[in-house]
């Protein structure tokens, strides 16, 4: 590991903390824009139905009345404690909440993104080798049609094919609710499960998983199939490409071990853009399984009108897309030789 | 141009569904507006074949038929004439997000691009920091304190889409900047905002075009998913989304009213989606830098 | 005889149909002989070297006879073709630089190309020997610290460095054939003079044969035994190198040996070829060189010439015949 490595790293982990702090303040202004007196802020944290009284108590013990320059202090203090709020309507911590739900989601959508990766990489390949041929033209109808598609409408085809016509898996839920949960070790129920051993929870869990994650990673796979594909085409005509062929290495091995190989550095930088897209289509198509993530509690956030849960919803996935971001921009470094030297 | 579209069979395709919608969109449009201000409820559904809010449990979860030709849902209500007249709800939400989100974020991308310094870091930061999250989860941050109506919802969209544009528009005007009639113009005296409209604006039109096509497609998307969240409905006026949403309690027996609404979506994108792909080839010959 | 080629033509599909870039190749390369190349740009000489290699791109097609060692190339279908890339013929490309793979270390791709070699004579190998085999190639080029070169990307070497790795390649390849397409003008003009060695010394060594393919004469001069000549897609001129430019037969050979400097003070203008190459789509009638030759005849105009044997050359003129 070269110096230079590691000041690539910290640069990159400045770049996102300044983002993240822009993303707070915006998220700040775009509040008191919304509710711009202490009483309309204050029932941001209540919820719609708090007395007036209720509301001064509220505002006096979040310092809403402070003046503005103090607020903003306070709330990026607060924020960076992981100090969301209070739900309103389950009368604990946002952040214990989403300390709940997340984890379940992530079990999602890590997995979907990767999946949706290597889909993605492969139909790509597929589709670049055989140019314009009745393959070529599958390959793009299909992502054509499942980029398209609303997430929650590839949700319902997949839950009417799969689980109610074919009965394969089960249509919805998060985990066989006759079963015991694993004691909680860490924030992830799969992990758990494996930890201590509890096999009937732990194969009750990946049942229930496969559908929502299939289902996401259908609806992103697109994009990547998509810029895969044209990458792939324009290192397929390239020297190196074409003197690995005249090497005498087999056409296979030229098209996904040389070119792949290649073509796929570029795409790294989208692994960011991805995992925004599926945590967007998790909310959709949770709800659709009937999957207790973040999408359940988000959706039950709106119903509610609830905006501190939102809020902090919302922060949080901000700060996982910075920090994919990273992962990101160090993978592209470690992947590609000739850019840890410039830097 | 158009010729060129229309030669290939795909492109011919998108843009015989996008002119469907959006024709339809604001023939149904001028009639629902109508039937409201003429207090004539019949104006909304002179095109459809049934009346979409008629509630008849009797009807209620009748399969695809001749009557029906999609089903009815939980409340004997024909789920095509429901579709019918959600859909210039789309159209109006696609072309109102796009224009301001090209307006907006062409204003602020020629200024940043224009002026550069502190203004373009700062602009630039802002626009990072909104394509960091995806337009979802921003939107829902800002229709819920807003209490999610359908107004909301429109501003929320419009408040988020523009980074994008402003991107293009910075790119756009540092290339055109440096370019010798920019010069020429600013030697004969030509006013700035006449700079920035007739040059740097109209020019940058064409390289955006697919991109905008595409645009309209993934502004319905987001917005269908929004209605399906429950975000910007306004009850009792169908929304694809919600009657989606709606739908999957019919599920498995009575599919068609959660798979046809999303169905729709799919073949409207689709459309955008085919025209978007086919302007770009077409653009992509023409541009020479 | 190592290569023969017998009635090639090549055709190019393209938005205006079949187009025949390649006419009526006929053509022969002995073990070890060095055959160069030359032609203006367009003259077919590049699609030649690919065709030969059979690595046209896929709107590309083949007719004829391709035979090396008895082989006939051009019959092959593309998966079979592949055991015979590399250790029978092998391509160098012109511009080095992005000739091998940018995440690989250099080592690792000679090392794949000497495993090549290894394997289709059937043998086993381990990887030490590969390396050494390697190192050994790499010193007799004349690469400085061959131990940390291996180690090294390709983009942290120079233009000059990757050219000779390209030969290094050869040299563990040991093909037969060996088809170059101007290798050297992305080069210095003191590389240039390396590489041109370095090419001698494979042959030399290995006694490969090689087709250069070049734009520069003058430059085939220094190298070939051998000289073609080449234009709109045919053979014009075919014979001895020393004998083709003390005396050209073809007026396009007499043009292109003209026109090289001569360092001669006394004499100002370079005598130059007036007029552009023909394009593949509007091809003039009878011999396709004769709306440029300051030679024409009537016959010149109507019927093209065939490719004979004349004074120990091949010549395809109506003067000749």
């Amino acid at each position: 590991m070269s110096i230079n490595i590691i000041f690539f790293i910290i640069r990159r982990i400045i770049n996102a903390f300044v983002t993240l702090l822009l993303l707070i303040i915006i998220v700040f202004i775009m509040i008191h824009v919304i509710a711009p007196n202490p009483l309309a802020l204050a029932r941001l944290y209540t919820g719609p139905h708090a007395t007036y009284s209720e509301l001064e108590q509220v505002a006096k013990e979040y310092g809403l009345d402070k003046p503005l320059y103090v607020q903003i202090v306070n709330y990026i203090i607060n924020v960076l404690h992981g100090n969301f709020g209070i739900d309103p309507v389950y009368k604990v911590p946002v952040i214990d909440l989403i300390g709940k739900y997340l984890p379940r989601t992530l079990e999602l959508v890590i997995p979907a993104t990767i999946l949706s990766v290597i889909i993605g990489l492969v139909t790509g390949a597929i589709a670049a080798s055989n140019r314009n041929n009745p393959i070529d033209y599958l390959v793009r109808g299909v992502y054509l049609v499942t980029w398209a598609s609303p997430p929650f409408f590839v949700a319902t085809i997949l839950q009417l094919v799969i689980a109610y016509y074919l009965r394969l898996l089960p249509p919805t839920g998060t985990v066989n609710p006759t079963l015991s949960p694993p004691k909680s070790i860490t924030p992830f129920p799969l992990v758990n499960a494996m930890i201590t051993g509890n096999w009937p929870y732990f194969f009750s869990l990946l049942h229930h998983m496969v559908l929502p994650t299939v289902a996401i990673a259908l609806v992103t796979f697109g994009i990547i199939t998509r810029i895969a594909r044209a990458s792939m085409l324009d290192y397929m005509e390239s020297d190196f490409a074409r003197l690995s062929f005249m090497k005498g290495l087999s056409r296979r091995r030229v098209v996904y071990g040389v070119v792949l190989r290649n073509a796929s550095i570029p795409l790294v930088t989208l692994i960011a853009l991805l995992f925004g897209y599926s945590v967007a289509g998790a909310v959709v198509i949770e709800d659709v399984f009937q999957y207790h993530g973040m999408g359940y509690f988000i959706t039950q956030a709106i119903e509610g009108l609830d905006y501190t849960s939102i809020l902090g919803t919302t922060l949080i996935v901000g700060i996982s897309i910075i920090i994919a971001n990273l992962i990101a921009d160090i993978l592209y470094g470690i992947l590609d030789p000739r850019v840890r030297i410039i830097e | 141009m158009l010729k060129a579209l229309i030669r290939d069979k795909a492109g011919l395709f998108g843009l015989i569904i996008v002119l469907a919608f959006l024709i339809w969109s604001l023939i149904q449009g001028i009639l629902e507006i109508l039937s409201v201000n003429l207090r004539k409820p019949y104006l909304g559904y002179l095109l459809l074949p049934h009346n979409p809010f008629k509630y008849d449990l009797s009807l209620a979860f009748h399969p695809p038929s001749q009557q029906f030709l999609l089903g009815t849902n939980a409340e004997g209500e024909d789920i095509l004439s429901r579709i019918l007249y959600a859909l210039p709800r789309d159209a109006f939400v696609a072309l109102i997000v796009v224009f301001s989100a090209i307006i907006i974020g062409g204003i602020l991308g020629i200024l940043s691009g224009y002026l550069g310094g502190i203004v373009d870091e700062v602009i630039m930061r802002i626009t990072d920091a909104f394509l960091s999250l995806p337009a979802l989860i921003l939107v829902i941050a800002i229709t819920v304190p807003l209490k999610a109506t359908f107004f909301a919802t429109i501003l929320g969209l419009a408040v988020v889409w523009w980074p994008t544009y402003a991107r293009f528009y910075r790119a756009q005007t540092l290339r055109i900047k440096n370019m010798d009639y920019i010069s020429a113009a600013k030697l004969s005296e030509v006013s700035k905002l006449q700079l920035f409209y007739r040059y740097i604006f109209l020019n940058s039109i064409d390289p955006i075009l697919a991109y905008v096509a595409l645009d309209f497609g993934n502004v319905i998307l987001t917005y269908s998913t929004l209605a399906f969240l429950g975000i910007g409905i306004t009850p009792p006026i169908p929304e694809l989304g919600e009657m989606a949403a709606n739908g999957l309690s019919g599920l498995p027996q009575y599919w068609w009213w959660a798979v046809f609404p999303g169905l729709t979506i799919l073949i409207i994108v689709i459309g955008f989606v085919l025209v978007g792909d086919r302007l770009q080839d077409i653009i992509a010959g023409r541009i020479t830098y | 005889m190592l290569l023969e080629i017998r009635n090639l033509n090549v055709y190019y599909n393209t938005i205006l149909g079949w187009t025949k870039v390649l006419s009526d190749i006929n053509l022969d390369v002995e073990r070890g002989e060095i055959v160069g190349i030359v032609g203006e740009s367009g003259s077919g000489k590049s699609t030649l070297g690919h065709a030969i290699a059979r690595i046209l791109p896929p709107n590309g097609k083949i007719q004829g006879d391709i035979i090396i060692d008895g082989v006939n190339l051009a019959k092959l279908k593309d998966s079979e073709l592949q055991k015979y890339r590399g250790t029978w013929v092998f391509m160098i490309f012109q511009n080095p630089l992005n000739s091998l793979n940018p995440v690989k270390k250099v080592g690792f791709q000679l090392v794949e190309a000497a495993k090549i070699r290894h394997q289709r004579e059937g043998k086993k190998v381990n990887e030490r020997d590969l390396i050494n085999e390697v190192i050994q190639v790499l010193k007799d080029l004349r690469l400085p610290d061959p131990q940390s070169i291996i180690d090294r990307y390709p983009h942290q070497l120079s233009g000059g460095q990757v050219q000779r790795i390209v030969i290094a390649m050869s040299l563990l390849l040991k093909p037969k054939l060996l088809i170059t397409d101007e290798p050297t003008s992305a080069l210095d003009v003191t590389i240039q003079a390396q590489v041109i060695n370095l090419f001698k010394q494979l042959n030399k060594e290995l006694n490969t044969s090689i087709l250069f393919i070049t734009h520069d004469i003058s430059l085939a001069y220094v190298i070939a035994d051998r000289i073609i000549v080449m234009y709109a897609g045919r053979i014009m001129e075919d014979g001895k190198v020393e004998e083709v430019l003390k005396s050209p037969m073809h007026p396009y050979s007499q043009g292109l040996v003209s026109s090289i400097p001569t360092g001669d003070k006394n004499n100002n203008k370079l005598p130059a070829i007036l007029g552009n190459p023909p394009s593949f789509f509007a091809l003039p009638t009878g011999c396709k060189f004769h709306p440029r030759c300051s030679k024409v005849m009537n016959i010149c105009k109507e019927k093209e010439p065939d490719l004979i044997n004349k004074n120990g050359r091949r010549v395809r003129c109506w003067l000749y015949e």
